[in-house]
């Protein structure tokens, strides 16, 4: 068995890859709060588009996880371009905003949070694939306003 | 091109290609998976079948959860499935007779049905090397192993 260290990054798109496994690693043992944050290193101030997925086990819903948040950075904002989240799983892909300083960020929402576990992906095969994704930060919120 | 094969774990937390099944043949069966994991010894888990039936010309993207506590090693508990395509349906995770977790899945046609397993096991209570010592076809519902 090959043994990688996360993050494993495949093929070269753009200035960056076109898939990145296992860029993130986050999980929870308290119920709540219920909607969670998490920040990426990908300035709005240029161009780029990208997708981040979650993909996990919610043993809280007895649900497992898999969803995605399709992201356009607009040079001067963030755009939507799809949350997608199949029925009856155990996160949803809630939104995206722009942080105070200009980073793009995605935002998770479930009924519970009881020992919820997940590992984010992203993926980037387009001409405006952003440098090497990483997450600077996540937390934990009661609402669905903006955190960062 | 970096070709990796018999499993790739990423991470603390993820292993993919952990295993590969596939068929030659037709009609409706149930695939199970018996897996090294033994009941109550705290594995929370997701173990996901990525692959293509050929035979009902529909992908596979089907999930398992659960939990096994050591408190409780006879119950399997939060049990969650999810189908996302309709080439296979992920429907059951039992315990064989010799305690270890099996993973059952229903398909109307196996002919040239493919995929190959992943497991995610992100959560607090933390990583285990995931693998399948045994698959079997049945064609009732019944445990096999």
């Amino acid at each position: 068995m090959a043994n990688l260290a996360a993050p494993t990054r495949i093929g070269s798109g753009g200035s960056g890859y076109v898939i990145s496994h296992n860029i993130y690693s986050f999980n929870t043992t308290g119920g709540s709060p219920l909607y969670l944050h998490f920040k990426t290193n990908v300035l709005t101030t240029a161009e780029k588009i990208f997708m981040i997925e979650a993909e996990g086990f919610n043993y809280g819903l007895g649900l497992p996880i898999l969803c995605a948040w399709g992201i356009y950075t607009t040079g001067s904002g963030v755009s939507s371009k799809g949350l997608h989240t199949p029925s009856s799983t155990g996160l949803s892909a809630d939104g995206i905003y722009k942080s105070s300083d200009n980073y793009a960020c995605i935002r998770g929402y479930a009924g519970s949070h009881y020992y919820t576990g997940f590992v984010l992906h992203a993926y980037s095969s387009v001409p405006f694939a952003p440098a090497p994704i990483t997450i600077l930060a996540a937390a934990q919120s009661d609402n669905s306003g903006n955190y960062y | 091109m970096a070709i990796l094969q018999g499993g790739t774990k990423t991470g603390n937390d993820t292993k993919r290609s952990l295993y590969w099944f596939s068929t030659g043949t037709g009609g409706a069966y149930y695939v199970h998976l018996k897996t090294n994991m033994v009941a109550g010894n705290y594995v929370m888990a997701t173990v996901e079948a990525d692959g293509y039936n050929y035979g009902a010309s529909a992908p596979v993207k089907s999930t398992w959860c659960f939990y096994s506590p050591g408190w409780d090693p006879s119950t399997l508990y939060s049990v969650g499935y999810k189908n996302y395509y309709t080439g296979m349906t992920a429907d059951s995770v039992y315990l064989s007779s010799d305690n270890y977790i099996v993973l059952r899945a229903y398909t109307s046609n196996i002919y040239f049905l493919g995929f190959i397993i992943n497991s995610f096991t992100s959560t607090p209570v933390g990583f285990f090397d995931i693998s399948i010592t045994a698959a079997a076809l049945r064609s009732d519902a019944s445990n096999q192993y």
